[in-house]
């Protein structure tokens, strides 16, 4: 199985202006394996857009019967503004635990794949 | 029989009553205050729950249907107008009647009347009449469909719309899509909400695109917002003042904090019925299940989102309410004042004992000294920190008069305004209370005989309004308090003519202005013409200047024709223990106030004993208290007199000697000496004995010719 898997690994801000290279970088991913693991420990800022965007790619996954994951670290400052937004109930350090926690993030959100 | 928290809420009533009384007055000359109409109902509201939770279901039965009828003042449906203040003054009255005779048999009949009338003024504000309410009405009516004001998007008529008080805010935001066109972050804005307090955020992610979709670079995100916060809505909104026309906005107020809400808030039903997003019946049919509202109205097509932000602002106002009455109940805590005088008193014995061991040990040196010395140190922080506790600010007096100047300009048909100035002036609590009587006696004194009619002051060039001033300040170790009218002014002639006829003066004495001035304090004495139900019988001023020296202070008057009289009472800030200064003539030892204290100086006695003593180029008055008390004992060549300021000037007390400073604790007298002349109390000295404390104002009263033209 681990052949079939990707970690994408977020650099910068992922935010309004850099969205479509974040973007294209998940699609691609998606497109080759069938669990993507986005990890956001690399992330350096994160606007409205740039959620927005991983709750698509989520939703994006489930639809096409694939999986897609949040994994390693939060940086302090994106579990901040995650919690700040409202997009979850407590500042969340842990990729896993953030997917959980992010309210409507995905049909799968508290059902994790075995990955 | 009242148990102790029946006790407490009693006090804790009196004290909103109060409050309540004040917001009224203020909001009679301050009509359009939403703070005023915010903080009635917030003494009403607390009264109505701390009532029912103790068991007075009269009293919380009545508050609630008197808040009921000023809903519409809240919702800025109805003005407030003087009948409106007039008669809820008279129900906070009638609320204070029932706290103090719960079992009064009259107390329904008067709860009818009351709110027939208040009725009645409702209507007749709002410009319709309406069946007059019943005190059977369903409470639970009223509190599901009492909030449809909020739906508008600012509230209009609470004490929230401005900083200071602590209230929870809905926000509804919802930004346009093109929203970040600009470079606005949302999220940035929501940070800065956090900023303003606690706050409760939920995101609405339902809108968010396809992955693909074009519109990702579109905002696609709306929020429910539940802050609390004591910076108003004009800081909430602040938030979003660049975006405001880029984005959908409603900001309501949910709750204000009050101390007495109890944990529980709205209902499910009730915010989702607030809110619009169900009917009441459709609640009322939905609870009347075996399962979860929420559910059960998901299960009907209600938005599931609107449900679980209904949740979170029940969760969020249930939090905050519960950080705020922990963060209060931490903060401070009520005493019953009679455990404080019990305090008082104890502090009291351990001063005694303390001036005993100190006299035991002196001289003994070592350990036991050094010891000693602590103790004496300790003892005089617990002193003080205990009279602390006692002080209250002088304003808790001054403003129970409002009502009184309201109430008594109008039963004479006088404009009066009442001026408070230095109310956080801090007296011991005894003091204050002792004082409130004399108050009394001179405000009524000053609105019936010295603020003249409003057409006689128009005649004078005076504002038709009159004046009635009160003033406290710190003077030395004592407190001014000034009660000032700018009324007439005393008539001297009159003055002269009464104290002839009653004998006070003779016919021909030549008397200064203000030893005429002073006949006003002569027991029985009144100029005015008519005996009114106000005053005029002659038993004010003597009764005022023996309460005021009862509490070791003194008064004086002054006045000047057409432009007014001030009252000036000279206090002591505290009745129960004081520093004084130890002084010996013969074997008997007395305590002079160390507060009137100036210097001590030696007195040579001349051949002539003539009554002064040359100080610092002036004649000092002397008292020779050897004289005045009758002690027999043998001067010594070489006396002391203590200088003293009294309140009407300085004199000289000639004593032996002078021992020292002595914390003193005041003792009264007993009924036996109680009238005993220049003495206002007495103390125990640390060998056991008893210490008499001078009353320098009775003292130099006896010179008080002398000292005025000195």
């Amino acid at each position: 199985m681990s052949t079939k898997v990707k970690v994408v690994s977020l650099t910068g801000e992922v935010v309004l202006s850099t969205l479509h290279e974040h973007r294209t970088q998940i699609a691609a991913a998606l497109e080759e394996r069938s669990l993507v693991l986005l990890s956001l420990g690399l992330v350096e800022e994160i606007d409205l857009y740039g959620v927005q965007l991983l709750y698509a790619a989520r939703r994006h996954a489930d639809g096409v019967g694939r999986e897609l994951h949040l994994t390693g670290d939060v940086p302090e400052h994106v579990a901040r503004r995650l919690y700040e937004g409202g997009f979850v109930s407590a500042v969340v350090r842990d990729g896993r635990e953030l997917e959980t926690a992010l309210h409507e993030f995905g049909d799968a959100g508290s059902d994790d794949s075995d990955a | 029989m009242l148990d102790g928290f029946q006790e407490s809420f009693r006090e804790e009533a009196y004290e909103l009553l109060n409050n309540l009384e004040q917001a009224l007055l203020e909001l009679e000359d301050r009509p359009d205050d939403v703070d005023l109409v915010s903080a009635v109902f917030r003494s009403m509201h607390t009264i109505k729950g701390s009532a029912s939770m103790f068991g007075f279901d009269e009293i919380s039965e009545f508050t609630h249907h008197v808040e009921t009828m000023l809903d519409d003042v809240r919702n800025g449906r109805l003005g407030v107008s003087r009948q409106l203040i007039d008669l809820t003054l008279e129900s906070r009255d009638h609320i204070r009647g029932m706290l103090e005779e719960p079992d009064d048999p009259s107390i329904p009949k008067r709860s009818r009347d009351l709110m027939d009338r208040l009725h009645h003024v409702v209507a007749v504000g709002r410009g319709e009449e309406r069946e007059p309410l019943s005190l059977d009405a369903d409470v639970s009516t009223e509190v599901i469909g009492g909030h449809e004001a909020l739906g508008d998007p600012l509230p209009t008529a609470t004490a929230a719309t401005d900083s200071g008080v602590r209230a929870t805010w809905h926000i509804r935001f919802v930004p346009h899509p093109d929203i970040g066109v600009n470079g606005t972050n949302p999220l940035l804005l929501l940070s800065e909400l956090h900023e303003l307090g606690d706050c409760t955020v939920v995101a609405d992610t339902r809108g968010i695109p396809a992955f693909d979709a074009p519109e990702l670079h579109q905002a696609h995100v709306s929020w429910d917002i539940f802050v609390t916060t004591s910076q108003g809505s004009g800081a909430v909104r602040d938030v979003f003042m660049f975006v405001e026309d880029q984005c959908e906005l409603t900001v309501r107020l949910i709750d204000e904090i009050d101390f007495s809400d109890e944990g529980e808030y709205k209902r499910l039903g009730q915010i989702l019925v607030d809110r619009g997003v169900v009917d009441e019946d459709v609640v009322r049919e939905a609870v009347s299940g075996q399962k979860r509202l929420g559910e059960v109205l998901v299960g009907r097509g209600v938005d599931e989102y609107e449900v679980e932000t209904a949740l979170q602002e029940q969760e969020h106002v249930r939090r905050t309410r519960q950080k705020v009455q922990t963060e209060a109940a931490a903060s401070s805590i009520r005493v019953q004042s009679d455990k404080l005088d019990e305090l008082v008193d104890l502090v009291g014995e351990l001063v005694t004992l303390q001036a005993r061991l100190t006299q035991t040990v002196s001289g003994m040196g070592g350990e036991v000294s050094t010891i000693s010395e602590n103790f004496e140190r300790l003892v005089g922080e617990l002193r003080d920190h205990t009279m602390s506790i006692r002080m209250l600010p002088i304003s808790t007096s001054f403003s129970r008069f409002r009502r009184l100047v309201r109430d008594l300009s109008r039963e004479l048909g006088k404009d009066v305004e009442l001026v408070t100035e230095g109310g956080e002036t801090e007296l011991d609590k005894t003091v204050i209370e002792r004082l409130h009587d004399p108050l009394v006696h001179v405000i009524r004194n000053s609105i019936d005989h010295g603020i003249e009619m409003p057409e006689v002051r128009r005649a004078a060039g005076k504002p038709s309004a009159g004046t009635v001033a009160l003033r406290a300040r710190h003077v030395g170790a004592n407190v001014e308090v000034r009660i000032e009218d700018d009324g007439a002014g005393l008539n001297r002639d009159r003055i002269r003519e009464k104290a002839v006829e009653r004998g006070v003066i003779s016919a021909d004495a030549q008397i200064s202005d203000s030893d005429l001035l002073d006949v006003v304090f002569a027991p029985g004495f009144s100029t005015a013409g008519a005996v009114t139900t106000v005053s005029g019988r002659g038993v004010g001023m003597d009764v005022v200047r023996k309460e005021v020296e009862n509490i070791g202070g003194t008064v004086s008057l002054e006045s000047t024709p057409g432009e007014g009289t001030a009252i000036v009472m000279s206090i002591p800030l505290t009745l129960a223990i004081i520093d004084g200064l130890l002084v010996r003539i013969g074997g008997e030892r007395f305590v002079v106030p160390l507060s009137n204290v100036e210097e001590c100086i030696e007195y040579r006695r001349g051949r002539e004993d003539d009554g002064v003593v040359a100080n610092r180029g002036t004649l000092l008055p002397v008292i020779d208290l050897r004289r005045e008390f009758g002690i027999a004992a043998d001067r010594p060549e070489i006396e002391q007199a203590v200088v003293v300021e009294t309140g009407i000037g300085t004199v000289g007390f000639v004593v032996d000697a002078v021992i020292g400073d002595h914390q003193t604790v005041i003792k009264n007298l007993g009924q036996v000496y109680q009238h005993v002349e220049g003495v206002s109390g007495a103390t125990i000295l640390g060998d056991g004995d008893v210490a008499l404390i001078l009353d320098v104002q009775r003292l130099a009263a006896g010179k008080g010719h002398e000292l005025r033209n000195a």
